[in-house]
């Protein structure tokens, strides 16, 4: 036999949220694309990133890099500069 | 968010040489290069197609069927009439502590509610990590799980708006690696009114309110939150303390007459819930001092530990004095305050405690407390908005030092009558 039991579950928040839109923007053309990295400072977090630096440096000419940093366990709070000229972000979390 | 680009590196990732990161940046480059620059439509695509592991070795083999989370999730669910096959049911789908819970059925949920009046659609918080919508609904289902009787909703009610205050950082809390719990600590007129323990085992077992309390503040972090085990939650080893941590502070062995929600600014006829985030208790055991100063070393000694958050990121650790200790403490003529400053100044991390990593850290985000410019010890705290004290327990010469998360800080909302 069944019986109804209430369901215990929050609704969670939305999670169809669109993905920033992708284009071609890496090793063509002449803008300069602005590449930000971003650490949890995590040990090994800023040295990894160092090193995906270097290797999009070594790929690409017209790449600027902005680094941002946020204590650990905490939400980050990303600076207007990071904001308003990043074309991309990688965010490093180790632990 | 489906989609949502994560290259993935091989865990662990701390112990890494620095020839092992780089080696680790080679070979993920190629995949941050493409998910930068990927379709995004073509990235959640891929998303649904892939399988996430997790679900390879899932202990809670129903918990993806169906979604229980969803907007337009039902309200309801058909279930077996037999208190083990509904607790069957419920730990496949994660939705338990892996003890036996009371079968919310929607009689048990209408008494528990009661003829209060309160709209159950109420909106109280938003619950991290999911921010899962905590309604006085959904809160009245998970305290018939935990146990509890209907005169402890309220103070579940009050919980849930202060699990949704910011400064706690629940979100940290609820899927961190450390071994955290969300401790509350009851305060004012309820305690007595609805039996929260403030006296011997407080912390401990047979106390229905605070074993029930304590449980359904559980079981809304990991219903209503999400935070569900080695999925969200990632605590490497956990905590007994997440099962129900709740007591009650005690006033009548409270010598200073001030209770912990008193000094955070309310009334001594209000009642209070305060959570915490913080690790499970740690004894600290006194039975042959005699002075204030002398019990205080004892206690200052096991605060200084490099071990625990506080030590390197500050924030507030718990100090609950037994009755005994609290009694000497006093005697010797010392207040809160004055335990504040005995211990800012006595209870220092030996220098040969500490490496050189965790003088890296301690320099980065606590560089005041270091001695002998990084190269000897380092107090344990700076700062009366280090400790909180509070006076609990019975007879003995035991009082516990209770560290927390660190980067938190306590959160107290009004019990309503």
């Amino acid at each position: 036999m069944a019986r109804e039991l209430m369901n215990p579950c929050g609704i969670f928040a939305n999670e169809d949220l669109p993905l920033a839109p992708r284009r071609r923007i890496l090793g063509s053309g002449d803008e300069t694309i602005v590449i930000g990295l971003h650490s949890n400072q995590k040990a090994n977090a800023d040295l990894f990133l160092d090193n995906i630096q270097e290797l999009l440096s070594e790929r690409f000419d017209n790449v600027e890099f902005l680094r941002g940093q946020k204590a650990a366990s905490v939400p980050a709070v990303f600076s207007d500069e990071f904001l308003d000229r990043c074309h991309v972000v990688a965010a490093a979390f180790g632990d | 968010m489906p989609g949502l680009p994560i290259a993935v590196v091989p865990h662990p990732v701390a112990k890494l040489l620095p020839d092992e990161v780089a080696a680790m940046a080679r070979n993920v480059i190629d995949e941050i290069i493409r998910i930068w620059q990927t379709d995004a439509e073509e990235l959640r695509a891929e998303f649904r197609e892939k399988e996430p592991p997790v679900k390879k070795r899932l202990r809670y083999r129903s918990m993806f069927e169906g979604n229980f989370s969803a907007p337009d999730a039902p309200e309801r669910l058909n279930g077996p009439d037999d208190l083990e096959g509904v607790n069957r049911l419920f730990y496949s789908r994660g939705w338990t502590d892996g003890l036996p819970i009371i079968p919310p059925t929607p009689e048990r949920y209408e008494k528990m509610l009661g003829d209060s009046g309160l709209d159950p659609a109420e909106l109280l918080a938003r619950i991290e990590p999911r921010q899962g919508q905590a309604t006085l609904a959904k809160v009245a289902i998970n305290a018939v799980m935990a146990g509890c009787l209907p005169s402890h909703l309220p103070v579940l009610v009050a919980a849930a708006k202060a699990l949704g205050q910011s400064a706690l950082n629940l979100k940290a809390l609820n899927t961190t690696t450390h071994p955290c719990t969300v401790m509350a600590l009851i305060s004012g007129p309820i305690v007595e009114a609805i039996d929260v323990n403030s006296s011997y085992n407080a912390m401990g077992q047979g106390t229905l309110a605070n074993a029930a309390i304590g449980r359904a503040i559980r079981s809304i972090l990991l219903n209503v939150g999400g935070g569900t085990p080695g999925i969200l939650d990632r605590a490497t080893m956990g905590t007994p303390a997440k099962f129900s941590f709740c007591f009650a502070e005690s006033v009548a062995e409270n010598p200073w007459g001030e209770t912990l929600s008193m000094e955070r600014g309310f009334a001594a006829g209000q009642s209070t819930i305060t959570l915490c985030g913080v690790e499970g208790p740690h004894n600290v055991n006194d039975h042959y001092g005699k002075t204030a100063e002398e019990v205080l070393l004892t206690i200052g000694g096991a605060m200084s530990s490099p071990g625990h958050n506080n030590s390197y990121l500050g924030g507030e650790m718990m100090l609950v004095l037994g009755p005994e200790h609290a009694e000497i403490i006093a005697g010797g003529g010392f207040s809160k305050a004055d335990i504040k400053d005995f211990l800012i100044e006595q209870a220092i991390i030996p220098g040969h405690d500490l490496s050189q990593p965790q003088r890296v850290i301690m320099r980065r985000y606590v560089p005041d407390r270091l001695l002998a410019d990084g190269d000897g010890g380092a107090h344990i705290a700076t700062s009366h908005d280090n400790f909180q004290v509070v006076v609990a327990g019975g007879a003995g010469r035991h009082s516990c030092i209770i560290p927390s998360f660190g980067n938190t800080r306590a959160v107290t909302e009004v019990i309503a009558d």
